[in-house]
This record gives C-alpha cells, sequence and structure tokens, in this order.
C-alpha cells in the first residue's frame, strides 16, 4: 500500500452553533459547547484505530473570528497524541485560520507540517517516492487569487495529495476564496485533491485525480444537516484511490416538516411529532440531534396554533419527552408556516374588506410605490442608532420584503377573520 | 339573483313543506308570532351559506333549529340567477356540501353558488341583506366602537379591524419602540453587549498566554542557574562544617599526648585497687559493729531466762478454771431467769383455777384430763345441730305455705263473688249469633235483588226511549221547532262572520274569527240537543221486537219486586228499600255487640269459681304438710337429748352449748400441760447455780480471793478473778521459757562475728603488699597515678578515631590532620558563616522564582482550562438570533399595520361615499327632508347626519325610530353599492319596519318597493297593516302588488 490517511476539513474548533434562538438545557449546552472537540477526538481515535499514515487537515481549523486558545491547544493535543502513536499530520490554513491571524505560541510535534503560505512538497514517509503531500495556506483571510494553478505540474513519480483550501468551480453558496475550477486541479498532476472550505460533503471527482470536500466533521447551524465527518483514503500500489465516508459529528442536525391539514387537535399533531421525533432518533445512528420542526399546510389547527404560548407549549411538550434522553433529540424551535383553512383565491373576488386587503398586497408586490409605503418605517428599527449595528445585515431586501407582506397579509386576515364557517 | 321557492325537508317546526313560487318583486309573509318565520329567515340563510357544525366553534346561543317535526334537517332553494339560470340548492346539516342542480337536472359544481350569490360572505349577506328587527336597531350595534365600522363590519369583513390594528400596535411595541427602553430588543441587546463585553476579556487572555509563557522560560532559566550556584556552595559548606566538627578532636589529641609523656610508668598494679581497698575498709567496720551488738544482746536475755512467777501453783487447777470459764455466762443467765421463771408459775396456777371454775363446781384436773376431745364426738354434735336446724326449716317453709295458700283462696272467694254480681246485673241479649247471621244473608240477598230491580228498570226505560224516537215521523213540536230555526241562523252568520274576516281581513279579521267560530259552535250544539218527542211515531217494523223485550223485562221487574216484598218478612220490614236495608243491618250490630258482652260475663263467672276450688284443695295439703315436719322435729330432739344422757350432760344443752363446752375443755387441758412444763424448767436452773458455786468455792480459798457462796454476784466475780489470775501466771511461765531457747542462739552468734571480723582483717594487709604499697595512703597515690594515664589513653585513641572518620582513613585522615595542621577555629568559622549566607541568598531566589512559576502554571492552567467563552459565543449567536426574530416579527406586524392603513384608506375612499351617498339619498326619503345628507368623515370612522337647519348629528343622538331608518338606510346604501358590482341578491327582512310611524312607514317601504326592482324583497311580518303598507306603497309606486303568503 502506498499510504492510508484520514482527510478531514473545516473543524472549526470551539466554535459556536448558530441559528439557535431558544436556551438549551444544561446537558444539551454542554453537548453542544463540546461537539466540534467531541469530533475531533473521534477523528484523532479514528486515526488511531485505523492506523492511518497521516492525518490530513484541508484548512479552518478553528474561526478567527473566535479566536480561542482552548481550540488551538486542543488541536494541538490531538496532534501530539498522533505523534505519540506514529501518526504524522499535515494541516493548511483557510479563510478562517489564515496565517496572519492570531495564534497563541504551541508546540506543534515534529511529526506535524504546517504549510507556509507558498506551495510545499513534503514526503510522507522516508522514502520520498512513496507519497508526497503538497499544501499551502492562505496568507489572510480574504484571499481570492487561485492557488491551484500557481502550484504548477508536480513530479509524476511518487503518489501526490494536493492540501488546499478552496472554493472550485465558484460554489455560489460559499465565498469566492482561492477559487479554482476542476480543470486546474485536473491540469496539476496530483492524485488526490484534498480540498476544505465547503461544508458539505463532495465528490467533485471520483479519479484521476480524486477530488473531494470531505464537508465538515460536526454541523453548526440548521442547515448542516445529516450525518458529518471525514474521509478515510487508501492508496493502493497502484495508485488507485479507495474512501469511505465516516460520520465524527456527535450532535446531528435535522429538520422536520409536518403538514397540519390532517390534523384536528393539538393532540394528534403532538402524537405526529412525538413519531417524527422517533423516526428521527432512530436515523441518527446513536447521535444526539438538533432539530427545527417546521409546520405546513393550511388546516383549523392553525387557528390553535396561533394562541399565545401555543407554539412554545409545543416545544416544552417534546423536549419534556425527548431532550431529557441519551442521547438526546432537542427540538431547537418550531416554526410555524402552517395558515388557517383560507381559500384566497375566492376571498379575493369578494366584496368585503378582506378581499381589500389581499387586493393591497397583491398590488404591492407590482406596485414599488406602494411596496415601500407598506415597508415604511422598517428603518426605524433596522437602522435605529442603537441597534442597527445588530439589526442593519438583516434589514429586509425588496425580495424579502415581499415574503415579509405574505406573512403580514396572513397576520392581518387572521386578525380581522370573523366568527364564521369558511 | 331571485328565490323562486324553498323546499324545507326538516328545519325547526318545518318538515317537508314547501313555499312558492314567488313571482313578484315583493313578496310579504304573514303569520302570526311563532309561525315560524324567524326559522324560514334563518332556513334561506343557512342553506345558502352553510350550516354551523357542532365541532366548529359556534357562538354562544346559537340555535340548531334541529328538525323537530321531523325529516332530514335541511332542505333546498331553487334560485333564479342574474343571467336567467335556474339554480336548485340542496343543503343538509352534518357537514355535507352543497349540492347544486340545474333546471335540467344537470349537477354544476360547487363553486358557482359564491358566483351566484354575488361572492359575498355570510356576513355580508346576513348583516346587509337578511336582518331582523332586532339586527336593525340593536342597541349593541350603537355601542360598539364606531357605528362606521359596525356597519361596514355588518358587510364588510372589517368588524375586527380596530382589534386587529390595536393587536398588531400592542404585538409591535411589545418588541420594539422608537424612543422606549422597555422592549424585546433593546432586553436582548443588552444582554448581547454583556455576552460581548464578556467575549472581548477572553480575546485578550489569548496574548496573556504568550506573554507568560514566555516568562515562564525566563523564571525556570533563571531557577536552573540559580539551583546549579547552590549546589556548589553547598559543598563547601559541608567542608567547612567538617573542619569545625574536627578541630575539638584535633586539639585533644594533641594535648593527651603531651600529658601522656609527662607521667611515671607503674606496673602490675592491681586491678581495680582503690575499689578493692574501700571495698575491704567497709567490710571491716561492718564486722566489728555486728559483734559488738551481738555482745549487748547475750547479757539482756540472760537476765530473762532466771526470772521468778508468783502464784506459779494455779496452774495445776487449770480444769476446774476452765468449767469457770466455760459456764460463766451460762451461771449469769440462769441467777438473771430463776426469778421470772417463778413468778410465771404463780400465773399459771391462777389461770388453771379459774378455767376449772368457769366449766363447773364438778369439774378438777382430773375431770379435765378424762373429757372425750375425739374427732368423732365433734362430727356427731355437727350431725346432731345439722339435723335439729334442717327439720326445724323444714316446718317453718310448710306453715308458710300454709299461710300463702289461705291467702290465696281468699282472693279466688271475693272475685268469684264479683263476677256473679256482675253477671247477675248483665241484660240477656234477644238473639244469638246463628240468627244474626241468618239476618245479615237475608238484607245481602235483598240489597242484590234491589240491584236487579234498577237494572231492569233501566233497561225498560231504554227500552221505551227507542220506541218513541220510532215514532218520529210524525210532525215535530213546536219547541224543537224554534231550536232548529235558532242553529241555522247562528250558521248562517256564523260562516258569513268567518268570510268576511277570511276576505277582508285586517281589524275586521279577529272579531270575524271569533264571532263567526262562536255562531257555528252554537248551532252545532242546537242541532243536537233537540229532544224526541215519544209515542207520536207511526208503528215501524223495527219496533215489534223491541216492544217483546220491553215486555220481557217488565215481567221480570214484577217478579223481581214480589220476591224482594216475600224476603221483607223475616227482617220484619214492611218494605224493603236501601234506606231500610242499612237500618236493618245497624240494628243487627248492635244486638251482635249485646251478645258479645253476655258471653264475655258468663265465662268470666264460670273462669273464677274454677280457681276458688283450685285454691281450697291447695290448703288442705299444705295443712298435712305442716303437721309431717312438727312430727319429724320432735323425733330428732328425743335422740339427742338421750346422747347428752349418755355423757352426763344436762338434758337442756344444744348441739352449740356442747360445742362451746368442748372448747372450754380444750384451753383447760392447754394450761394444766403448760404449768407441768414450767416447773421442770425451774428445778433445772436450780442445779446449775449449784453446780458452779460447787467448783468456784474451794478455788477462791486457796488463791485468797473474797467468796461468798449465797451472794452470786460475789461468786461471779470470784470466778472472773480466779480466771483473770490463770492466765497472767500462764503468760508469765511462757515467757521465761522463750528466753532460755534466745540465750543459747545469741551466744553462738557472738562465736560467728568473731571469726568474720578476723578474716577480713587478713585480706586488706595482703592487697596493700600486692600493690607494691606500705600502707594505705600509699597505696592510694599509686593508685591515682595508674588511673590518669589510663584516661589519657583513652582520650588519645578516641579523638584519633573520630578525625578518622570524618576523613577516612589512610591519605584523607593524614591531608586532613594537615589542613587542620595549617589553620585555626576562627578562620574555620568564619569561612563557614560566609558560604552560609551564600546559601541563605540562593535559597531565597529559588523561593522567590518557584513562587513566581507557580503562578504563572497555575494562570496557564486557568487560561487553558477556560471554557466559559464557549458558552458566551454560543449565547452571542443565540441572542443575535433571537433579536433577528424580534426584529421580523416587529417588522411583519409593521408591514401588516401599514398594508391594513392602505387598504382602509383605499377602502374608504372608493366604497364608503358610494354607499354613504345612496343611504343619503333614502334616508333624505324616508325622512321626508327632515335630514337631508349622511356622510363619514374621511379618516374617522363615524356616521353623521345633518338635519334640514344643518345640525350634525351623531346616531346616538337620534330617536330609535329615526336611528333605526338610518341604518336601513345605509343597508339600501351598501345594496345598491354592491349590486352594481355584482350579482344582485335578495333583501330578506323580519318586522324592520315596526317601530316607524305610519308615514316613514310607507315611505321605508317606497323605498322597499323601489329597491324591489333591483333586488328581490322578502318580508316578513306578524302585523297585517305592513302587508297593507306596502300593498299602499306599490299602488304609490305603480309596481305590481307585492304578493301575499300567509304562513301558521
Amino acid at each position: 500500500m502506498r499510504i492510508r490517511f484520514v482527510h478531514a476539513a473545516d473543524l472549526h474548533l470551539d466554535s459556536p452553533f448558530t441559528g439557535l434562538r431558544a436556551a438549551a438545557p444544561e446537558h444539551v449546552a454542554n453537548g453542544l459547547y463540546s461537539a466540534t472537540f467531541d469530533a475531533y477526538e473521534n477523528i484523532i481515535n479514528l486515526c488511531i484505530s485505523e492506523e492511518v499514515d497521516a492525518l490530513l487537515v484541508a484548512g479552518d481549523v478553528y474561526d478567527g473570528a473566535d479566536r480561542s486558545l482552548r481550540a488551538q491547544l486542543k488541536f494541538v493535543e490531538g496532534l501530539n497524541k498522533l505523534d505519540t502513536q506514529g501518526i504524522r499530520s499535515f494541516v493548511c490554513h483557510g479563510n478562517h485560520d489564515p496565517l496572519d491571524g492570531w495564534q497563541a505560541r504551541l508546540d506543534y510535534p515534529q511529526s506535524c507540517r504546517r504549510f507556509g503560505t507558498e506551495w510545499e512538497a513534503v514526503p510522507v514517509f522516508e522514502n520520498p517516492n512513496r507519497a508526497v503531500i503538497h499544501g499551502i495556506s492562505y496568507p489572510k483571510r480574504e484571499f481570492t487569487e487561485n492557488l491551484a494553478r500557481r502550484l504548477g505540474r508536480v513530479d509524476p513519480g511518487p503518489f501526490s495529495i494536493g492540501l488546499l483550501h478552496a472554493n472550485v468551480s465558484n460554489d455560489p453558496n460559499h465565498a469566492a476564496y482561492a477559487p479554482c475550477s476542476l480543470e486546474d486541479l485536473a491540469t496539476s498532476g496530483i492524485d488526490y485533491w484534498a480540498l476544505g472550505h465547503v461544508h458539505t460533503r463532495q465528490v467533485l471527482s471520483e479519479r484521476e485525480p480524486t477530488v473531494v470536500y470531505p464537508g465538515n466533521p460536526q454541523g453548526r447551524h440548521p442547515n448542516e444537516t445529516g450525518a458529518r465527518g471525514v474521509n478515510l483514503v487508501e492508496v493502493d500500489d497502484g495508485g488507485n484511490v479507495h474512501s469511505t465516508f465516516h460520520p465524527m459529528a456527535t450532535v446531528r442536525w435535522e429538520t422536520l416538516q409536518v403538514d397540519i391539514a390532517p390534523f384536528e387537535t393539538e393532540q394528534e399533531l403532538l402524537d405526529a411529532l412525538h413519531e417524527g421525533m422517533q423516526g428521527l432518533l432512530d436515523s441518527t445512528d446513536g447521535r444526539s440531534a438538533v432539530v427545527r420542526v417546521t409546520l405546513t399546510g393550511r388546516g383549523e389547527l392553525n387557528r390553535t396554533l396561533r394562541r399565545p404560548n401555543a407554539i412554545d407549549d409545543l416545544v416544552e411538550e417534546i423536549n419534556g419527552e425527548w431532550a431529557e434522553r441519551s442521547p438526546f433529540v432537542w427540538c431547537e424551535r418550531i416554526e410555524d408556516a402552517s395558515a388557517s383553512p383560507f381559500d384566497r383565491e375566492a376571498r379575493l373576488k369578494g366584496s368585503d374588506f378582506v378581499a381589500e386587503v389581499l387586493r393591497t398586497a397583491d398590488r404591492a408586490k407590482t406596485d414599488p410605490e406602494l411596496l415601500a409605503r407598506i415597508g415604511a418605517g422598517l428603518s426605524d428599527l433596522y437602522q435605529h442608532h442603537r441597534f442597527r449595528r445588530y439589526l442593519s445585515m438583516f434589514a429586509p431586501n425588496e425580495e424579502e420584503l415581499a415574503a415579509l407582506v405574505d406573512e403580514a397579509e396572513a397576520m392581518a386576515v387572521d386578525l380581522l377573520a370573523e366568527d364564521d364557517d369558511r | 339573483m331571485k328565490i323562486l321557492s324553498l323546499h324545507i325537508d326538516g328545519f325547526g317546526r318545518f318538515s317537508d313543506r314547501a313555499l312558492g313560487p314567488f313571482q313578484r318583486p315583493v313578496t310579504v309573509f304573514l303569520g302570526p308570532n311563532e309561525a315560524g318565520k324567524s326559522t324560514l329567515l334563518e332556513f334561506v340563510r343557512r342553506v345558502l351559506f352553510g350550516f354551523r357544525t357542532a365541532r366548529g366553534r359556534t357562538p354562544s346561543g346559537y340555535n340548531y333549529y334541529p328538525p323537530l317535526a321531523g325529516g332530514r334537517h335541511g332542505g333546498s332553494i331553487t334560485i333564479f340567477g342574474d343571467g336567467g339560470e335556474v339554480v336548485n340548492v340542496r343543503r343538509y346539516s352534518g357537514g355535507g356540501t352543497v349540492g347544486l342542480t340545474a333546471e335540467s337536472g344537470t349537477l354544476l359544481p360547487d363553486v358557482e353558488l359564491p358566483r351566484l350569490l354575488g361572492y359575498h360572505s355570510r356576513d355580508v349577506f346576513q348583516k346587509v341583506f337578511t336582518f331582523t328587527l332586532d339586527e336593525l336597531h340593536s342597541e349593541k350595534l350603537l355601542s360598539d366602537d364606531s357605528v362606521n365600522s359596525q356597519i361596514y363590519s355588518a358587510g364588510m369583513g372589517a368588524s375586527k379591524l380596530p382589534d386587529a390594528r390595536k393587536a398588531l400596535y400592542n404585538g409591535k411595541t411589545r418588541l420594539f419602540l422608537k424612543g422606549g427602553n422597555k422592549h424585546a430588543i433593546h432586553d436582548t441587546a443588552g444582554a448581547f453587549d454583556r455576552v460581548e463585553s464578556s467575549l472581548r476579556d477572553v480575546e485578550s487572555l489569548a496574548a496573556e498566554y504568550g506573554r507568560m509563557t514566555d516568562e515562564l522560560e525566563n523564571v525556570e532559566t533563571n531557577l536552573q542557574e540559580v539551583s546549579r550556584s547552590r549546589h556548589s556552595r553547598r559543598k563547601q559548606l559541608d567542608h567547612q562544617r567538617l573542619l569545625r566538627n574536627a578541630w575539638d578532636d584535633w586539639n585533644g589529641l594533641n594535648q593527651a599526648e603531651v600529658q601522656l609523656a609527662e607521667l611515671p610508668a607503674i606496673d602490675d598494679f592491681p586491678v581495680n585497687g582503690v575499689s578493692r581497698l574501700e571495698k575491704l575498709e567497709e567490710r571491716i567496720g561492718t564486722a566489728q559493729k555486728e559483734y559488738d551488738s551481738v555482745d549487748e544482746e547475750v547479757g539482756e536475755v540472760k537476765a530473762r531466762a532466771e526470772a521468778a512467777v508468783e502464784q506459779e501453783a494455779i496452774l495445776s487447777h487449770s480444769s476446774h478454771i476452765r468449767k469457770l470459764e466455760r459456764g460463766r455466762t451460762s451461771f449469769d443467765n440462769s441467777v438473771r431467769d430463776l426469778p421470772k421463771r417463778e413468778s410465771e408459775l404463780l400465773d399459771h396456777d391462777k389461770s388453771l383455777t379459774a378455767a376449772l371454775k368457769d366449766l363447773g363446781p364438778d369439774w378438777d384436773e382430773a375431770r379435765l384430763e378424762n373429757f372425750d376431745l375425739s374427732l368423732s364426738v365433734r362430727e356427731e354434735i355437727l350431725r346432731y345441730q345439722e339435723r335439729l336446724q334442717e327439720a326445724s326449716e323444714a316446718l317453718k317453709r310448710s306453715e308458710a305455705a300454709l299461710d300463702q295458700d289461705g291467702k290465696a283462696l281468699k282472693e279466688a272467694e271475693e272475685a268469684e263473688n264479683k263476677a256473679d254480681r256482675d253477671f247477675g246485673t248483665s241484660v240477656k241479649p234477644d238473639l244469638d249469633s246463628n240468627q244474626i247471621r241468618q239476618q245479615r244473608d237475608l238484607i245481602r240477598r235483598a240489597n242484590s235483588r234491589l240491584d236487579n230491580i234498577s237494572r231492569v228498570n233501566q233497561r225498560v226505560y231504554d227500552l221505551q226511549s227507542q220506541l218513541d224516537s220510532l215514532k218520529s215521523a210524525v210532525p215535530p213540536a213546536r219547541g224543537p221547532g224554534g231550536s232548529r230555526m235558532a242553529a241555522t241562523v247562528s250558521l248562517v252568520v256564523g260562516i258569513a262572520l268567518l268570510l268576511a274576516g277570511g276576505l277582508l281581513g285586517g281589524p275586521v279579521l279577529p272579531v270575524g274569527i271569533i264571532g263567526g267560530a262562536a255562531l257555528v259552535g252554537i248551532a252545532a250544539y242546537l242541532f243536537a240537543s233537540g229532544p224526541s218527542s215519544p209515542g207520536a211515531a207511526a208503528e215501524s217494523p223495527l219496533a215489534v221486537p223491541i216492544r217483546e223485550s220491553l215486555r220481557k223485562a217488565e215481567t221480570e221487574l214484577k217478579d223481581l219486586q214480589s220476591a224482594l216484598e216475600e224476603e221483607a218478612v223475616p227482617l220484619g220490614l214492611e218494605t224493603i228499600d236501601e234506606l231500610s236495608l242499612i237500618t236493618a243491618d245497624g240494628a243487627l250490630d248492635e244486638e251482635q255487640t249485646r251478645v258479645y258482652e253476655w258471653t264475655r260475663l258468663s265465662d268470666n263467672l264460670d273462669g273464677m269459681k274454677r280457681r276458688t276450688r283450685q285454691r281450697k284443695s291447695q290448703k288442705e295439703k299444705s295443712m298435712e304438710a305442716v303437721k309431717e315436719a312438727e312430727a319429724q322435729l320432735e323425733a330428732v330432739q328425743r335422740e339427742w337429748r338421750q346422747w347428752l344422757a349418755d355423757r352426763g350432760l344436762r338434758e337442756t344443752f344444744s348441739p352449740q352449748t356442747v360445742g362451746e363446752l368442748r372448747g372450754k375443755v380444750e384451753l383447760g387441758l392447754i394450761q394444766l400441760r403448760d404449768r407441768r412444763s414450767l416447773r421442770q424448767r425451774i428445778a433445772a436452773i436450780q442445779k446449775d447455780i449449784h453446780d458452779y458455786v460447787a467448783i468456784a468455792a474451794p478455788l477462791a480459798s486457796n488463791f485468797g480471793v473474797p467468796f461468798d457462796r449465797n451472794d452470786s454476784s460475789t461468786v461471779a466475780a470470784a470466778a472472773d478473778r480466779l480466771i483473770e489470775m490463770h492466765t497472767e501466771v500462764g503468760q508469765r511461765v511462757r515467757d521465761r521459757t522463750d528466753a532460755k531457747a534466745d540465750l543459747r542462739k545469741a551466744k553462738h552468734q557472738l562465736k560467728a562475728r568473731a571469726s568474720e571480723l578476723r578474716k577480713a582483717r587478713e585480706e586488706m594487709k595482703g592487697l596493700i603488699q600486692s600493690g607494691g604499697a606500705s600502707d594505705v595512703e600509699d597505696f592510694r597515690k599509686r593508685a591515682e597515678t595508674v588511673c590518669r594515664r589510663t584516661d589519657l589513653e583513652e582520650k588519645r585513641r578516641g579523638a584519633l578515631g573520630r578525625l578518622q572518620g570524618l576523613s577516612g582513613p589512610g591519605e584523607p585522615l593524614k591531608a586532613l590532620k594537615k589542613q587542620l595542621g595549617g589553620t585555626d577555629i576562627q578562620d574555620i568559622r568564619d569561612k563557614e558563616r560566609l558560604v552560609e549566607e551564600e546559601i541563605e541568598k540562593a535559597d531565597a531566589r529559588i523561593s522567590e522564582l518557584s513562587t513566581k512559576q507557580g503562578s504563572i502554571q497555575t494562570e496557564l492552567k486557568r487560561l487553558v482550562g477556560e471554557e466559559e467563552s464557549s458558552t458566551w459565543r454560543l449565547d452571542r449567536h443565540r441572542l443575535l438570533e433571537e433579536m433577528r426574530g424580534h426584529a421580523r416579527e416587529w417588522a411583519v406586524r409593521t408591514i401588516a399595520e401599514n398594508l391594513l392603513k392602505e387598504a382602509q384608506g383605499k377602502f374608504e375612499k372608493e366604497r364608503q361615499p358610494g354607499v354613504v351617498r345612496h343611504a343619503e339619498s333614502f334616508f333624505n326619503d324616508i325622512t321626508e327632508g327632515r335630514y337631508q345628507t349622511v356622510f363619514s368623515p374621511l379618516g374617522s370612522s363615524e356616521i353623521q347626519v345633518t338635519d334640514s337647519s344643518g345640525i350634525s348629528k351623531q346616531p346616538n343622538q337620534l330617536s330609535r325610530g329615526t336611528r333605526e331608518q338610518l341604518f336601513l338606510s345605509l343597508r339600501f346604501g351598501l345594496v345598491r353599492e354592491l349590486g352594481q358590482r355584482s350579482e344582485r341578491i335578495p333583501v330578506i327582512v323580519d318586522e324592520a319596519l315596526v317601530n316607524f310611524d305610519p308615514d316613514r312607514g310607507l315611505r321605508a317601504a317606497r323605498a322597499f318597493v323601489e329597491l324591489s326592482q333591483t333586488n328581490q324583497v322578502l318580508v316578513f311580518t306578524c302585523h297585517p297593516t305592513i302587508v297593507e303598507i306596502f300593498q299602499n306603497a306599490a299602488a304609490q309606486s305603480g309596481a305590481q302588488d307585492p304578493e301575499v303568503v300567509p304562513m301558521g
């Protein structure tokens, strides 16, 4: 065998979970604080149990914005553990942990290689012809040069691995740092591109070269759902790459959508939610989960749900049952996107005030002036001298404003609703 | 759209009821209260707009109008659309959907219905197009937030608008209020800032960590250097301390060697010479002292051994002296006891004499001892006692029974006399029980006979009536003819009144109906009650069998009556009727009571006689029993007297007396025996005293002790003196014997002491010679020299050994000696102090550096272990998310507020003026120009009216009728306005005009008639005048007459 290594990226050690609105109960919060560390520890243990030759980390070990001494110390601690087992480590830095960022004075083990701001080729073994790792780190956070192209053509002798934090093919969901194309990667002569930056696992190219984003080992956001982990890669003597994904996250992020239409009572809905929770727990492979529930559809239950504290009560009910378990399923919030059983088209043709409200909302979407009038006053909050520093970035643009108008319309119609059979 | 017809399957009081078709623009449903008008109005609303389900939310007091008279809950309405289509709309409760069928029979999709209903909501239909009097004038309507809002809400879906705006505003300001600081976003931002501040503090920790690691490195380097330096100083210090420790020994070694050289050498001096010499001197001293002491003791013992003893001869009477000693206490007791016993003896003599005297003059000690006190005799006495007592008691019992029987007999005789008197005075009844029973049967039979007579009588009467009716062909008599005439007149007038009421209606209606009904009733009665006239009927074939039956019945009646007369005889009655039978029955009841009383008294007398006889016989038996008991007692007494004679006892003694005598004899015997034993004891005491005196007397005489044998106290004193003397002489003789033995032992010891002293003196001489000395003094001097030399040699050896211990043997020892030889103690001490000071300084430095190292390490550990920042970072994101959520909700509420504002502005601008304009026109017409304008100021939620003098008024300033006219006008305005853009749907009103004066009522009806040109009008009323008003209004407007549908 040429080489056996673990390819990890975007550890974001000690960076917090985002998007949470509720304060988690203590044991859940503890699980969340330590989740990135726990995932890292799982990676270290995987390296040791699988007796790999090296651990490759493709950038964003921790967040510069949340520079944590603890994160850096823990990272080195893990590498030291590998060193004592004779496992080497190779690290490049990305936009979140560029080389110009603050770093604690730490003693990295001898067997660890951290790449600088120029491409370097480092043999993994004493025999330089077995495998070579080419790596480069970001000198600063916002680095938009095409680093892949800067590498040029590598020595075709040994099995070559490229360790790089980059946005390949301009993924619009991620910042365009070190952008490059698949073509740039293919022409470099690298056999395995160990990439980082994109948090969702992707295999951009199966072979010649193999190009992989392993994703982050621990989801930190409601959008980062499902299993998260690293790639265990084996390269046989013939240079063939065999890679397997290994989930590492201790806490999973999940979403659950429930259509309220079939339910007449809260209990029926609650039963469905319990069923959903059990389903999630069954699918997490013994791991805990943080769940965001979205209620959809139209139904009578919507009126009940809009009662004050109704949603909070549901959350409490669910968490009372599931959050205390081990592994836990903690419902972080229930978003009520359901609507009352309301035939908008029919009401729009009516002559009453509700019809006028609906028509006004419709007009607002095509009449910028009306939309501006309806959105007037929002700047009171979003540009408020005290709160703009938190909120200005969330100020709704025109498209978001239209979405808000829909919500506002639903709210207004509901408030106007009289006691009749619709 | 128009409603053509209704079919109610089941709804409220209606079941399978069809109404219609309604062809004219205005249809008036006229019916009394509770005819179902409101039910019909609700039926229309529900079939067109749906039933509320029991499960859904319903307002309180909601009436479901269940199908009380049967049928399926619901029905259908046939409507005629503006487009000319005829559609049947069916709807039933229970969640079923609406069904639409075209005239051709094809089913239409549900969505057609909203179109046909002009897309109006149920609210619009209910509040604008269909309304009751209550809904029209409701005070609630006026007391609501604003009339305008209520009017719009009545049809415009904006009744909740003020609440909605309020809710939006409240929700919004809870989240954020410009210029305020008590809202959620402010709170969250505050919490966020606090977390940020904590995080900034944590960020500075990282730089601190770098600085600390540098400092730690410096401290550790310094610590190593200082430790090394201290180590070498420590070695120096150890060497100086070694020299200092060796110095004393070095000095001692030198001194010992010098002193040894100065002392002479003495060989072969005895080992431990001085101590041996001293021991011998001590031994000689001790031996001399012991010799002297023993010599003195020999002299003393010799004197004792040779001393003489007085009265030594008493020892030869030791056996008598011991007897005196042993009997000494007993002698005292005897002397003391003797007079007491003699006194006791005297008492005993007296008691015995008294006991004998008590028994009788013929009693002495011999008879006492011979009296038979055996148990058998005692039992015999007891037996006689029991037998006598039993016989005596039996006699008493018999006598008591006899007494009791005598009293009972007397009572019975008195009771018999009383019963005899009672019976003698009672009256004997005329009849006995049997005769009474027979008479009762006769009365029962007569009663039954009377019932039969009555029944047959009725039959005769009925048959007679039938015959009379058959004779009716004959012209009626004058009386009944008048009745028939009156009936016919009543009937004709009644029917005429009913018709008049029905046709004319209005105020005539109640009079017509009530009067007509009454007259028709009278006619019916008169027809029915005309009497028939008997005997006037011609013989009809039908009369034959009736007449036959009549004859049979009459015969039966006669038979019955004659039977009854026969039965009257035994009862003693002349005629029999119900009253006479009841009287006869009462008389029988009284006779029966008399029979019962006579029988009771007779039975009582018999019983009493029986009892007297029984009591007499009982008394005779008791007398015999008494005699028998007396004989028995006499026999036992005889036997007893014989027993007493046999024992020489008086015959008069009873067994108890003999028992008591026997007790006295026992007592006398005991006293006799006690006196005998006391006499024996006194003799024994006297003998003891005599014997003791006999021993003591000769001894007292021999040894000169005073003695008087008649004086017991001198006897006792002499005995005591002799005993004491014997003891003293014995002791002195024993002491002399012991002294002789001691003298022998002392002499032997004196000899041994002299030998020991001699031996010690010889050993001393030998020792002095062995030490080469001439005498003891010389010996001591030589010994001191030897001792001094030995000490010095020991000292030299010790010092040398210790020095070697410090340096080690061989060369190091030599080097040490050399070093010590080349220095002095002061120099050594100075150097040691100097090095010690240097070490102390190094120690202080090490301690300082270690402390610093420790605190840096602790701080680093703290920095490394810091975990709170993780919490804070999570909190920061959470709070930001919370703030974002609040902001979004606030934005939605703000937009909703703006949206409502925009819609309201447009709504009021486009819709309201038209509504108000139409309303104004109607209101002006109805009030005949009294109120000329109706308006709603823009942006306000008020309606105002202006009267002809230009004064503006709020609706609540108007009278009730005028206010209702205003709301009616507003509804007309809305109907007209809404009709311009959609299907024109019917207007249905329930008693809307009742509060209007006739003029305004007529004008309002004209407005309805005018409205009916575009919208079908259905009016429900219970007032015929309303019908009239609508008819007049139609006539005045030249419109088609309203169709009137009677109900009830």
